[in-house]
């Protein structure tokens, strides 16, 4: 007998799209996606196709609260940064949540998560954790584009930083409290990043910046 | 966003829901008529994709489209499981779901693109679509066999996919 996981999805692709497949079929159509290069792009096809259709409404701002309550609570491992950008998230995307500009002296830093929010939404990028040179070296990580259009450096300290590439000053990271971020359109090649504070190298990444 | 996502990094979770929440929610207030619902699809979707892995490559297609997918059939499935949903569709009233936030422009281009279909495929893709049939039902529905109808269902999709893309829409 015939595992039903080989049988190509045919129409069943667009039935799944719609959500139009009973519970059965449905289960066993992902089984079959879940290896099946051919059906899932043609499912994916489909499925955005009936994007298209789907009218958009604002969710409140509960939801927000909650999805954000959500990955921060089971954030881990490289997550450490993870506030950091769902801050840079609210600031950029929620621009009338009140308890952020309520403080002007996030304005600095808001700049720059703005941009590399609106990075981020828009390319594909890669992401790579500071390695420690020097003992007090803060945590850090860089947010860079596939394609080397930009690098997002976000690093937890109250100390001044600077970003270097290739022998290079790339800039000063900015912010306030325990926040520094800085963010560099068309940084130049480079394999690595290096976060100084002026007088001593910290920490480098190891990045793919063509 | 996509790489992230697809790494199950929680971050890339939470930028996925800011870039296309109106669109998730949209999904699942259409289908569940309950904002209160239709915030709970979208958020039990995310967990459970997160938590437990998902299907989603770049090969496939877009991230949206394929959360706007997971939406909907979550939210079709409280919908069929709900016991009660005879008695929510007779007493919902049109004014306790608010209007989607589309343009007067998306709702006419939508319409034009539905108006390229027969008949018999625009009263399935409804009953598909706005009613979140599944196909045995509206073959039950329409007094049609159900091959009849999985075969119309999937040329409508394809009708409609070829015109958007002709139209240069986002896919």
């Amino acid at each position: 007998m015939n595992d039903p996981r080989n049988e190509h999805l045919e129409e069943a692709a667009e039935l799944y799209a719609l959500g139009a497949l009973p519970d059965a079929e449905r289960t066993a159509a992902e089984a079959h996606i879940a290896h099946c290069g051919e059906c899932a792009r043609r499912v994916g096809q489909a499925e955005e196709t009936v994007a298209v259709l789907v009218g958009p409404q604002a969710p409140s701002a509960q939801l927000d609260r909650r999805i954000h309550a959500l990955f921060v609570r089971r954030g881990g491992g490289a997550r450490a940064f993870y506030p950091l950008v769902a801050a840079a998230l609210i600031i950029a995307l929620l621009p009338g949540a009140f308890f952020w500009q309520r403080d002007r002296d996030l304005r600095a830093s808001d700049a720059v998560n703005r941009q590399a929010v609106a990075a981020m939404i828009g390319s594909h990028f890669l992401h790579s954790q500071f390695v420690k040179v020097a003992p007090d070296a803060p945590p850090a990580k860089a947010i860079f584009a596939r394609n080397g259009a930009w690098v997002y450096v976000i690093a937890v300290t109250d100390r001044d930083l600077t970003l270097n590439a290739g022998g290079r000053v790339l800039g000063k990271l900015s912010g306030t409290g325990n926040e520094r971020a800085i963010f560099v359109e068309h940084p130049p090649a480079t394999k690595s990043l290096v976060l100084s504070d002026g007088s001593r190298v910290l920490a480098h990444a190891a990045v793919a910046l063509p | 966003m996509e790489s992230g996502f697809v790494a199950r990094e929680a971050w890339a979770f939470e930028a996925a829901y800011q870039a296309f929440k109106s669109a998730l929610f949209g999904a699942a207030v259409g289908i569940l008529a309950d904002r209160e619902d239709a915030e709970d699809a979208v958020h039990d979707v995310l967990a459970r994709l997160w938590q437990r892995g998902h299907a989603y490559s770049t090969a496939r297609g877009s991230l949206r489209a394929f959360l706007i997918a997971c939406v909907r059939n979550e939210a079709l499935s409280r919908r069929r499981k709900s016991s009660n949903r005879l008695r929510i569709e007779q007493t919902i009233r049109p004014e306790m779901v608010e209007p989607a936030d589309e343009s007067l422009a998306d709702r006419d281009r939508i319409a034009r693109a539905l108006e390229l279909l027969g008949e018999k495929q625009r009263e399935a893709i409804r009953l598909s679509f706005e009613e979140g049939l599944p196909y045995a039902e509206i073959a039950l529905r329409l007094n049609e066999p159900a091959g009849t109808i999985k075969s119309r269902l999937s040329n409508a999709v394809r009708t409609l996919r070829a015109h958007f893309a002709a139209q240069g829409e986002t896919l």
